[in-house]
């Protein structure tokens, strides 16, 4: 019985070996190919990213023809992303998984047109701030690649004054602000119907904690140039946020260098567990913590000072 | 009944790995940029010859891979409030402030060479912008990573997050428009740049700035030939930072210690 069970094992094995021979083995590339075009069908001449994660992140542009047409081959990974832009228009990305055994990828991009928005940063009082980051954000719309033209990273003049160039018409977004000592604050939601919007206003949360502090050796020489970083684990609320808002999610974890008097400073933080983490080469490096208290006063000053040896 | 228990472990086994796995995701936030140097006029351009304008000169805006052209610094001229006589002898003050202009319109008879006040570069033939660095666009992209580790129990994120990450490329474009106010923008020539690395030294929670090597077109386009314009292009990775999108990795970090760092 035993030998009867080996015989049809065998048979069962070389079965499977020879139909292996007639599936066709996956291409080791995929071919992408498609359009983009206006949300009303028109051709656009445009542009394509494709971002190829993984340990060596790799970027490559194409272009369209004339008619707005795209192909070209890639590699199969799970992790890329394909971005399209065209002039007058606000990008679009799409995740592209080729790990599959699809030999052809069609996308058809539609792109909406976009306009521009200009407003002014206010705080709470009516009053302009200067130097504001601007950003954009589409809710609903978790987006991984960013232009900043589109986006943000733009900086309002010294009166609060700021141009948007590139915003999506037709479709919802908010406007955020934030400076180097207040707290993110945004618009309600707004539309962008037409080529431009102006009068826009944006009022910047108040004035956030400061976690200071110096970092000295036991003997209290000061370690100039130290890699200072702080870990901020945030109350719900700001983590909710910050998956939604870049402006948030940068208040979660940030780096600075100590001045020649070995001293720090992050400024404009929100409630939370602050760490604070001191590398200096050759040593070990050393942690602290503290809670920056929802109950606090706006520009609380939270001391943290730090002995490396 | 033994085989049922098996097959029962065995997806838990597959389901707890993939909640693992999902659980464990994390984002590693890079912010680079394209930067420009070097940059002249070689040839004869041809834009911005009509009358309506400032001819012959004008600001320059770039479409690249990093971003859209804006009335702004992106790819600088040579020429700013500059006082300027055509062949006719009509002389008047040219190229206003803030932007540093191109001569955009060197085939127009009334300032063609020998009229040097239109060049000022290799026996009047050509135009080169005195100024440096500058930069055209920049772009910001949320990689796929791991949550953050900690591998020798300090409570020191040492592993994982950005520390994945060694190497960033890419190749560069610039399309060259001289912008007009009143008026579509017209385009110069496109510029494509061979494809650069930039080696990255990342933390587990951010990346060190880098700046890749500067190299020079390896190709044009509308038109192909002959080159009009030249200049170097380099990729610049601005900042790397690890972000905890939704909070994942702080929840792993309640049951499991490895992921308990800062």
């Amino acid at each position: 019985m035993n030998t009867m069970r080996m015989k049809l094992f065998v048979l069962l094995c070389l079965g499977v070996v020879l139909a292996l021979q007639f599936v066709p083995a996956a291409k080791a590339q995929v071919t992408v190919k498609g359009t983009i075009a206006s949300v009303r069908g028109t051709a656009l001449q445009g542009d394509l990213i494709l971002i190829r994660g993984g340990s060596a992140v790799a970027i490559r542009s194409y272009h369209t023809d004339g008619q707005g047409a795209f192909s070209f081959d890639t590699d199969r990974t799970a992790d890329q992303l394909l971005v399209a832009k065209a002039e007058g228009h606000a990008s679009s990305e799409v995740a592209l998984n080729t790990t599959g055994t699809v030999a052809e990828l069609n996308l058809n991009f539609r792109l909406r047109p976009a306009g521009s928005v200009t407003g002014r940063v206010v705080d709470e009082k009516g009053n302009g701030v200067g130097g504001a980051t601007i950003q954009v954000r589409y809710p609903g719309e978790l987006r991984r690649h960013f232009f900043h033209d589109e986006v943000g990273g733009i900086q309002a003049d010294d009166f609060g004054y700021f141009t948007l160039p590139v915003v999506a018409r037709g479709k919802g977004f908010v406007v955020e602000a934030a400076t180097a000592e207040r707290l993110p604050g945004a618009t309600r939601s707004l539309t962008l119907d037409g080529d431009q919007k102006s009068g826009v206003l944006v009022t910047v949360g108040q004035i956030g904690f400061v976690v200071e502090g110096a970092v000295t050796d036991s003997a209290a020489n000061p370690h100039r140039g130290a890699a200072v970083r702080l870990r901020l684990l945030p109350g719900s609320e700001t983590a909710a946020a910050a998956g939604l808002s870049r402006l948030h999610a940068r208040l979660l974890n940030q780096r600075t260098v100590t001045g020649p008097d070995g001293a720090y400073a992050f400024k404009g933080l929100p409630a939370g567990t602050a760490a604070v983490i001191v590398y200096v080469p050759g040593k070990t490096p050393v942690k602290k913590e503290r809670v920056l208290s929802e109950e606090g006063s706006p520009g609380d000053e939270y001391t943290l000072d730090l002995i490396v040896d | 009944m033994k085989r049922v228990w098996m097959a029962i472990g065995v997806s838990a086994v597959l389901l707890g790995v993939l909640a693992a796995d999902m659980a464990a995701q994390g984002w590693c936030k890079i912010r680079y940029s394209g930067w420009n140097k070097n940059r002249k006029v070689i040839e004869q351009v041809y834009t911005e010859c009509s009358g309506i304008h400032s001819a012959p000169f004008g600001n320059w805006g770039v479409t690249s891979n990093v971003g859209h052209k804006v009335d702004g610094h992106q790819f600088q001229g040579w020429c700013k409030t500059h006082w300027a006589c055509d062949n006719d002898g009509n002389c008047k003050q040219h190229c206003k402030a803030p932007w540093y202009q191109w001569n955009s319109c060197t085939t127009w008879p009334k300032w063609a060479p020998p009229n040097c006040t239109l060049y000022n570069s290799n026996g009047c033939t050509q135009q080169v912008s005195p100024l440096g660095d500058n930069t055209h666009g920049a772009t910001e992209i949320w990689m796929n990573t791991s949550c953050p580790t900690d591998s020798n129990a300090d409570g020191i994120c040492d592993a994982g997050g950005c520390a994945r990450l060694s190497s960033f490329t890419n190749s560069n474009w610039m399309t060259l428009y001289e912008l007009d106010k009143n008026d579509d923008d017209e385009l110069v020539q496109s510029m494509y740049f061979p494809s650069v690395t930039v080696s990255l030294t990342c933390t587990a929670m951010s990346c060190d700035s880098a700046t890749s090597s500067w190299v020079s077109p390896n190709r044009y386009d509308s038109p192909p030939t002959p080159a009009r314009v030249n200049a170097r292009a380099a990729t610049k990775v601005e900042s790397g930072r690890f972000v905890d999108r939704f909070g994942a990795c702080a929840r792993l970090a309640i049951n499991d210690p490895i992921y308990d760092c800062k």
